[in-house]
């Protein structure tokens, strides 16, 4: 019953950045790119867009530490016909974005980075703690 | 072999010159360094390496969504932002920027510098104009 309406405020906040023009997929992906929330268009798949994000996302993250740029924030990769965006969301996850070409990138990097912090924070309840134990099968950590 | 490096070098130089870029690396594909102006405290090796991998893995993304030709990537964190996009078949570009940067500015630029090697190394390592000069000889020769 929790996991249910832990589960609702994890769509719900998905569902609201799907509604920004020429957004095409939203994900909350662990850290190792297994998918705990998603929304997206039906011709793609989540599955695999979580796990090549996590890994630029990880990658990204080891760069700009050994550049000594401080923080990651978010890392872009602009494409002909789109841009894929990563932001973190606390220790255990990421968020991911694909949007289309004509979208305002701007406002979706800021929107995430908005609800990143509030799945931060929900990830950290007791609700979406017993998220990430259903997705392992067990206690985290 | 030599004007490669005389090109490059001067490259380099014109890099220099952009405003708005901290740091700057060309790398190999394969996560060797080919040359670099980058800060002291960072390892051009490691760069390099890490560079190359998210480079692989966004280019990788972007043909496994169908997303047409991959352009760049961006990474954005505290103190600047990691620019990265291709120089040719064998390279990659690599700024650092202040974040308070002018993005389309130095976008711009990167690009234009990115056409410039890509235009030089593919026309002097390429198998039949390079006169028996790989990509290998390239870096080997670097390193000496």
């Amino acid at each position: 019953m929790v996991v249910a309406t832990a589960r609702g405020t994890l769509d719900e906040a998905l569902a609201q950045l799907r509604r920004l023009s020429e957004v095409l997929a939203v994900i909350v992906a662990q850290r190792d790119g297994l998918v705990i929330a998603a929304n997206s268009s039906r011709r793609l798949e989540p599955r695999k867009l979580a796990a090549m994000a996590a890994s630029i996302v990880g990658t990204s993250e080891m760069a700009v530490s050994e550049l000594e740029q401080g923080a990651f924030r978010e890392v872009m990769v602009q494409s002909d016909d789109g841009t894929v965006l990563g932001v973190g969301a606390g220790e255990e996850a990421i968020l991911i974005a694909l949007v289309g070409r004509d979208a305002n990138v701007g406002l979706v990097s800021l929107s995430l980075k908005r609800s990143a912090k509030e799945i931060e924070e929900f990830l950290s309840t007791a609700g979406g703690k017993e998220i990430l134990e259903s997705l392992h099968g067990g206690p985290v950590g | 072999m030599r004007e490669v490096w005389v090109g490059l070098n001067a490259i380099a130089d014109e890099i220099r010159e952009i405003s708005d870029v901290m740091a700057f690396a060309l790398v190999r594909r394969d996560g060797t360094i080919v040359t670099h102006g980058l800060m002291s405290s960072a390892d051009p090796k490691v760069v390099a390496a890490m560079t190359a991998a998210i480079s692989g893995t966004a280019e990788l993304a972007t043909e496994q969504l169908r997303q047409g030709r991959f352009l760049r990537t961006i990474v954005e964190c505290e103190h600047g932002k990691i620019l990265i996009t291709d120089a040719g078949r064998q390279a990659l570009l690599v700024f650092l920027v202040f974040s308070d940067a002018n993005l389309g500015l130095v976008l711009m630029q990167l690009e234009k510098v990115g056409r410039k090697i890509a235009d030089m190394l593919d026309r002097n390592l390429s198998p039949h104009g390079g006169s028996g000069v790989d990509e290998e000889t390239l870096f080997v020769d670097r390193m000496e």
